[in-house]
């Protein structure tokens, strides 16, 4: 297999101008010193993103949470407690309706 | 912010993959397109897509085939893109004479001008196969990875291309 090259040999017939390499080199890496500062502003724009995604959330779990809590609040001064005297004469029906009513006040 | 240490290891590598590549890449492209311009864009694409994806890689020792391997995409594509015969052989054969004869930059009637006329009538792929191992002395190994193909298969691309070459030359 080195019989072609001892007949062409490896250069190559195409020229460039003195110096191009150099000039090129200098380009590449201008190039990725500009993307370098676009990826980094990217990045930081991609983590202020998640910094407001994040704020939004807890805001907005902090307001349902605020206003399920004011829901119970509010529940809790309707309620009404009936009192029963023992020494009265008392129903079988309100009996019930009082032993509902503990149970009611134990679960909460 | 999080990205700090590793742009600045990324700019490391990308500026020691140009000071080490980009000259040889660039006479792998101009074998490819052959005008200079065009190899020009090439190998401004091809640092352009390594730079954007150079955290991806994940072995070092590997830039080498996988920069050509970004440089022969970027070549092959952008000489199907303007030469609207898609991937037609003998059209794309046609097409390289053509811009090799209309080049300024050659040194014609010598015996490397004549390599690479005999080259441009190669198929795409024992091109690219033999500029690599002849030119680069490329591993099959690693041609296999520029390629996407298996070694055997470079192997005899090359076998092929040289056989071919060999022809021309002595004629």
């Amino acid at each position: 297999m080195n019989e072609l090259n001892k007949i062409a040999g490896k250069k190559l017939p195409y020229k460039v101008s003195d110096g191009y390499f150099e000039k090129q080199r200098e380009q590449l890496l201008k190039i990725a010193e500009g993307k370098q500062t676009t990826t980094t502003i990217s990045i930081s724009r991609k983590w202020i993103s998640v910094a407001a995604v994040v704020a939004v959330l807890f805001t907005s779990a902090g307001v349902w949470f605020w206003s399920a809590n004011k829901e119970d609040i509010a529940k809790n001064d309707n309620i009404t407690t009936n009192i029963y005297s023992i020494d009265e004469d008392v129903s079988e029906e309100a009996l019930l309706e009082l032993a509902e009513a503990d149970i009611f006040l134990n679960e909460i | 912010m999080f990205g700090i240490i590793t742009n600045k290891q990324q700019r490391e590598l990308f500026a020691t993959a140009v000071n080490e590549y980009s000259e040889a890449l660039y006479w792998h492209a101009r074998k490819l397109v052959v005008l200079h311009e065009d190899a020009e864009d090439v190998v401004q694409n091809t640092f352009a897509k390594a730079w954007s994806h150079i955290g991806e890689l994940k072995d070092k020792n590997a830039i080498k085939p996988w920069l050509y391997s970004i440089a022969t995409r970027e070549a092959l594509t952008m000489l199907r893109r303007k030469s609207d015969v898609a991937t037609d052989e003998a059209a794309m054969t046609a097409l390289l004479a053509n811009r090799f004869e209309q080049s300024n930059d050659i040194s014609a009637n010598t015996i490397e001008a004549t390599l690479q006329k005999a080259l441009l009538t190669l198929t795409e792929q024992q091109r690219v196969v033999f500029n690599l191992r002849y030119y680069e002395e490329m591993a099959y190994k690693d041609i296999s990875k520029v390629m996407d193909i298996t070694e055997s298969t470079a192997k005899v691309h090359y076998h092929n291309a040289y056989n071919k070459i060999v022809e021309i030359i002595k004629k």
